[in-house]
């Protein structure tokens, strides 16, 4: 039998990393420094998972002059929801106890 | 992974994403502004039919529009699905606020029983996009 755990994404699963994905998945596109705050991270560790993020083509990244400074908005790209949806597939799988086989008596 | 991993963790991805929806209900105070800014536009151009009036509704244009854009741009979340939302709020706006303006003009110059109905129609598309997007910050995806 299939066990959902094996659907889970790898990159997605980190509990920090599954926090922003699933932000980003309720929002079109969202400002780093609210991403961080909702997260509740620092900024170099909020960077650090988005590199990850990036890197697997789920997180698309897009910086915009505001004035003088310059701000990053971040948004979860197609893959990225699909990835996410899946994955919420398989936990909701988990924690319903679906996959738990009941051994037949006799 | 257990049973109640997987719960916590979903419980998790509620309480962010219920955090992140609720900072997307800008867009419907946007939204009800562009339709009451519309209402008073299309009354006093339509109402009037003097030059002053004109020149009064495109001012209040001007000033309301580049208030909304700057409200607009300094939002840090834009809500789900609010490319479409927006393009179709604006677009359906466009087409009641141009026949509403040519045809009352032309038409039904000074006419109220145009001009009103005209102008409350007018706020219709951008307010029915706002309450959409405040509707979907307050449900679960």
């Amino acid at each position: 039998m299939n066990h959902p755990r094996s659907r889970l994404d790898e990159v997605i699963h980190a509990p920090v990393r599954f926090s922003i994905v699933a932000a980003l998945a309720s929002a079109t596109e969202i400002e780093f420094r609210v991403l961080r705050d909702t997260v509740e991270v620092t900024d170099s560790a909020l960077s650090k998972q988005i590199t990850v993020l990036e890197n697997a083509g789920y997180v698309q990244v897009r910086k915009f002059p505001v004035g003088r400074r310059t701000r990053t908005s971040l948004s979860l790209s197609r893959e990225g929801r699909t990835a996410f949806e899946q994955h919420v597939l398989a936990l909701r799988e988990i924690a319903s106890g679906a996959s738990v086989r009941i051994p037949e008596v006799g | 992974m257990r049973q109640d991993e997987a719960l916590e963790t979903l419980e998790r991805a509620e309480t962010v994403g219920t955090r992140v929806r609720a900072l997307g209900r800008w867009y419907a105070v946007y939204g009800i502004g562009y339709g009451l800014m519309s209402m008073v536009v299309v009354l006093t151009m339509g109402l009037s039919q003097t030059l002053r009036g004109v020149v009064v509704a495109m001012a209040v244009l001007a000033v309301c529009l580049t208030a909304l854009s700057v409200y607009q741009a300094r939002q840090p979340v834009k809500p789900l699905g609010y490319a479409r939302l927006h393009a179709w709020g604006i677009g359906v706006w466009g087409a009641v606020y141009g026949l509403a303006v040519v045809a009352g003009m032309y038409l039904f110059p000074e006419d109220p029983a145009w001009w009103i109905p005209m102008a409350a129609l007018s706020a219709v598309p951008t307010s029915v996009a706002g309450c959409m997007a405040l509707r979907r910050s307050r449900s679960a995806v």
